[in-house]
């Protein structure tokens, strides 16, 4: 693993104490407002045959981002998730990104801790959240969770992770939340597309974007949608709107 | 290190913007200043940014010829040149102008016009100097532009209103305590700063820079707040406003951001536009 998390991030405890989050410190933000970008990234046995093209679409994803007039107003977190979930690296300004550093960054194996991993991105963009605004800066948060594969390794259900968004819009610290769930590969698996989009619905997340093959051309749609999400949620920051693709489920 | 920011924002009441701030860090000088137009003359969003844009390229002029009104003058001009030039009439430029610049261990201050600075010292008390028109008529630069002349005007003024209290300014100054998110006041007292030109400059003053690590600069509309009906006092903005977090970066946006949530949580809203700068001194 790269030294991606080295710099000099603020280490967090949530108050269950069940696990932690970095991010970048507040007293070195300088803007009014930022968007909380969170990428959970599959990392089970079965991704080890695309990784490398998802590394690809990671670092496309944060060279396309550092072109948006948003550039400024970004904070990016990566979660792998397999069996268990961890941080790829905490909330950073994509100025101190280096997209080199997702060479060979994935590191596959093991189960598929989907609900986990929602439940983890959307927590911890709440409690930043809550922080950030406490000192005065507006934000909101947009989530992209992306899996080959469904649940088989949670403590987390469909329930807990509605109850997080919940938590989300009473506390309000976040103008607005969009989470979105990628399917990638689905084509391999039969019933995942049905799966997955029945977990988007149970979960109460935004929306589904199915991707069939997990091949190079897929991947860089999916890098591309995802900088154009990113970039057109935070140009919502401020309206009290949430960017939404014209349908809850997309295909390509 | 010297970090300053601004920021304006439209009042209830107004359908354009017609304050303006800005600000800027360069070696060894730092400085913030807004401007508000006279919402009763035309074009005024043009002329408080043409006003201001001018004022910033004449800084030098305030500070090594402070006892004259050359800066104000040649501001005015400069812009009136500007206006005309695109066809907008001189009345837009009938906007206040108030300036805050650290140089040298000095800040220096300087108002035409109605508003306030907030100096915080380094024991974090509050020094509030509250510029006002109790009739509503404040002075402007532009009234140097006259075309008789400078002279002649001075003459017209002296002749026809400087007895008239409708010109006449009180510059009011607070010592407050913030403490718990409550002002305390310590003492009222006079301005000591010498006016010489009530009608085209409100107050001027100099301060110890080593005494202050934040310097505030704001448009009469932060007395414009409200809450169902009822003007809620100039301090009890202050004890909300106050409040910084950190001072990097947009630290006056960001503030006002903060304190604006607060607003929106307790009903309270503002009729006029407010524009709000700021200079922190560093550690």
């Amino acid at each position: 693993m790269p030294l991606i998390n080295d710099y000099n991030l603020q280490q967090h405890k949530l108050g269950g104490g069940t696990y932690g989050y970095s991010a970048t410190k507040i007293t070195d933000l300088g803007a009014t407002e930022y968007t909380l970008v969170t990428i959970a990234q599959d990392v089970s046995a079965s991704v080890q045959d695309f990784k490398q093209l998802m590394e690809k679409a990671l670092k496309e994803i944060v060279n396309a981002c550092r072109l948006s007039p948003r550039a400024d107003n970004l904070l990016l977190r990566v979660v792998l998730f397999s069996s268990s979930v961890k941080e790829g690296h905490g909330f950073k300004l994509l100025s101190e990104i280096n997209a080199n550093d997702y060479d060979n960054f994935l590191k596959t194996g093991g189960m598929t801790a989907l609900f986990d991993a929602a439940e983890n991105a959307i927590t911890v963009s709440n409690d930043y959240a809550k922080q950030l605004v406490a000192n005065d800066f507006s934000t909101n948060g947009i989530i992209f969770i992306i899996t080959d594969g469904e649940n088989n390794s949670s403590t987390n259900t469909t329930k807990t992770i509605k109850d997080a968004i919940d938590k989300v819009k009473k506390s309000e610290a976040l103008e607005s939340l969009a989470t979105i769930l990628v399917g990638v590969g689905t084509q391999q698996t039969p019933e995942l597309s049905k799966k997955l989009d029945q977990f988007k619905n149970e979960s109460n997340l935004d929306q589904y974007i199915d991707i069939e093959k997990a091949d190079a051309k897929s991947l860089a749609k999916l890098a591309a949608f995802v900088s154009k999400s990113i970039s057109a949620q935070s140009q919502a920051l401020g309206t009290k709107y949430k960017f939404v693709s014209v349908s809850d489920t997309l295909t390509f | 290190m010297m970090n300053s920011d601004s920021a304006f924002f439209i009042g209830k009441s107004h359908k354009i913007c017609q304050d303006y701030s800005l600000y800027k860090d360069s070696l060894g000088l730092s400085y913030a200043m807004v401007s508000d137009g006279c919402s009763a003359s035309k074009d005024v969003d043009f002329g408080c940014r043409l006003l201001s844009k001018c004022a910033e390229k004449n800084i030098s002029l305030m500070l090594n010829d402070w006892d004259s009104l050359r800066f104000e003058l040649t501001s005015v001009k400069d812009a009136f040149l500007l206006s005309d030039s695109l066809n907008i009439e001189q009345s837009s430029l009938d906007a206040t102008l108030l300036v805050a610049a650290v140089k040298d261990d000095k800040v220096y201050l300087r108002a035409s016009g109605d508003g306030a600075f907030i100096l915080r010292k380094v024991n974090g008390d509050f020094l509030v100097i509250n510029i006002v028109y109790p009739r509503g008529y404040p002075c402007y630069p532009s009234y140097l532009l006259n075309k008789d002349g400078f002279d002649k005007l001075l003459l017209h003024f002296t002749e026809r209103f400087c007895d008239d209290y409708k010109y006449r300014v009180n510059i009011e100054l607070y010592d407050f305590s913030l403490k718990d998110s409550t002002l305390i006041l310590n003492e009222t007292r006079e301005a000591n700063a010498a006016i010489d030109y009530k009608w085209s400059l409100s107050y001027k003053d100099i301060f110890d820079s080593k005494q202050y690590d934040l310097v505030l600069v704001m448009s009469d509309g932060i007395h414009t707040f409200f809450h169902k009906n009822n003007i809620i006092s100039f301090e009890y903005v202050l004890s909300n406003l106050l409040g910084f977090k950190n001072y990097r970066g947009e630290f006056v946006q960001r503030r006002f951001q903060g304190f604006l949530r607060v607003c929106g949580q307790e009903g309270w809203d503002h009729d006029d536009d407010i524009s709000f700068a700021g200079i922190h001194l560093g550690e």
